[in-house]
């Protein structure tokens, strides 16, 4: 019944993230999407032209809420870390709660690979390291914290933060959220650097 | 009253439950998906949510999506405009992010969250949902 009322092209992408969430990359196939929404494969290619156009979806989903979350982030009151946990704090959120969506995320290097994701994925993961790199290095030049480490490179500790936490939640169903332990986690980097 | 939550993340849905809930009945839901389905099987048995609380970063459909759902579903219930739910979109966006041309004019209020539960409360008098 509620059938209807969502339409097949939104409900193939949700099942595929589902799908890369579960098994992976290799297992999103016509086939298994197919099962998956109890349909038949020829009517995947009524809304797509292929799997490709599912994947570029896909992506294109993953990164739909981007340039929102950054302009919100830019906007709010507070110090350049406050910004910055409210950002890891929006993601952690999202991802902790959608485990396919997270999935993802350590996903990029294949993805890049794939002549049809590869300009969506670098585009996104670029406009996601900037937008970092400048809230890192907006904290460094109001002394907010000791240039200990360059904004890069508190870029690359923050990303790796995400995707090893990300990949550990996927080994660890049980452990605590990960939004908590990214919370955690940008305390300690906090403490450490806070002048 | 029924309430409808429709937020992913517990401690949220918990907040806003434990606060509704002195209103009505409430149903929480996880995702996009369950959120449409919860709805319309509601609509299919005669009951009408009279608030629904929409997160938009949700899984499997965002929050715009599964408003078009609902509005599409009460029109072919038959459900008027006057009658049809309240819904108040709910966001990490803050409200100038919050693309309000993709909800057009479906959605009755938007609150960023963390919720301030005074200004939500003011919203719920605002749109007669309490007195």
């Amino acid at each position: 019944m509620e059938d209807s009322y969502i339409s097949q092209r939104d409900k193939i992408v949700a099942s595929a993230i589902e799908l890369i969430g579960d098994l992976g990359l290799h297992a999103l196939t016509p086939k298994n999407l197919a099962r998956k929404q109890n349909i038949s494969d020829t009517l995947i290619y009524k809304y797509f032209g292929g799997i490709d156009e599912v994947l570029i979806a896909v992506v294109n989903e993953y990164a739909a809420f981007d340039k929102n979350i950054q302009r919100t982030v830019e906007r709010l009151d507070g110090s350049f870390l406050d910004k910055i946990k409210y950002y890891a704090d929006t993601y952690a959120t999202y991802y902790d709660n959608y485990i396919g969506m997270g999935a993802i995320m350590l996903h990029y290097e294949e993805l890049l690979h794939m002549s049809e994701t590869r300009e969506i994925i670098s585009e996104c993961m670029l406009m996601r390291n900037d937008f970092v790199c400048s809230m890192f290095q907006g904290a460094i030049d109001s002394k907010e914290i000791r240039p200990v480490f360059s904004p890069k490179e508190l870029t690359l500790i923050f990303n790796g933060i995400f995707t090893e936490g990300l990949l550990e939640r996927r080994n660890q169903y049980s452990r605590k959220s990960f939004r908590v332990e990214v919370k955690e986690i940008l305390g300690h980097i906090e403490k450490v650097l806070r002048l | 009253m029924k309430i409808l939550i429709a937020e992913d993340d517990v401690a949220n849905a918990k907040f806003l439950s434990k606060y509704l809930s002195k209103f009505g009945d409430v149903v929480i839901t996880p995702d996009g998906i369950a959120a449409v389905d919860e709805f319309v099987n509601a609509l299919e048995k005669g009951e009408l949510f009279e608030l629904v609380c929409l997160d938009i970063m949700m899984p499997k459909i965002d929050g715009y999506k599964v408003l078009a759902s609902i509005r599409s579903a009460e029109r072919k219930h038959g459900v008027s405009r006057m009658l049809r739910s309240k819904v108040i979109m709910t966001s990490a966006l803050d409200e100038a992010s919050f693309d309000s041309n993709l909800a057009s004019d479906d959605y009755d209020d938007y609150i960023c969250k963390p919720i301030d539960i005074m200004k939500f409360n003011d919203m719920l008098k605002k749109l007669d949902i309490i007195k």
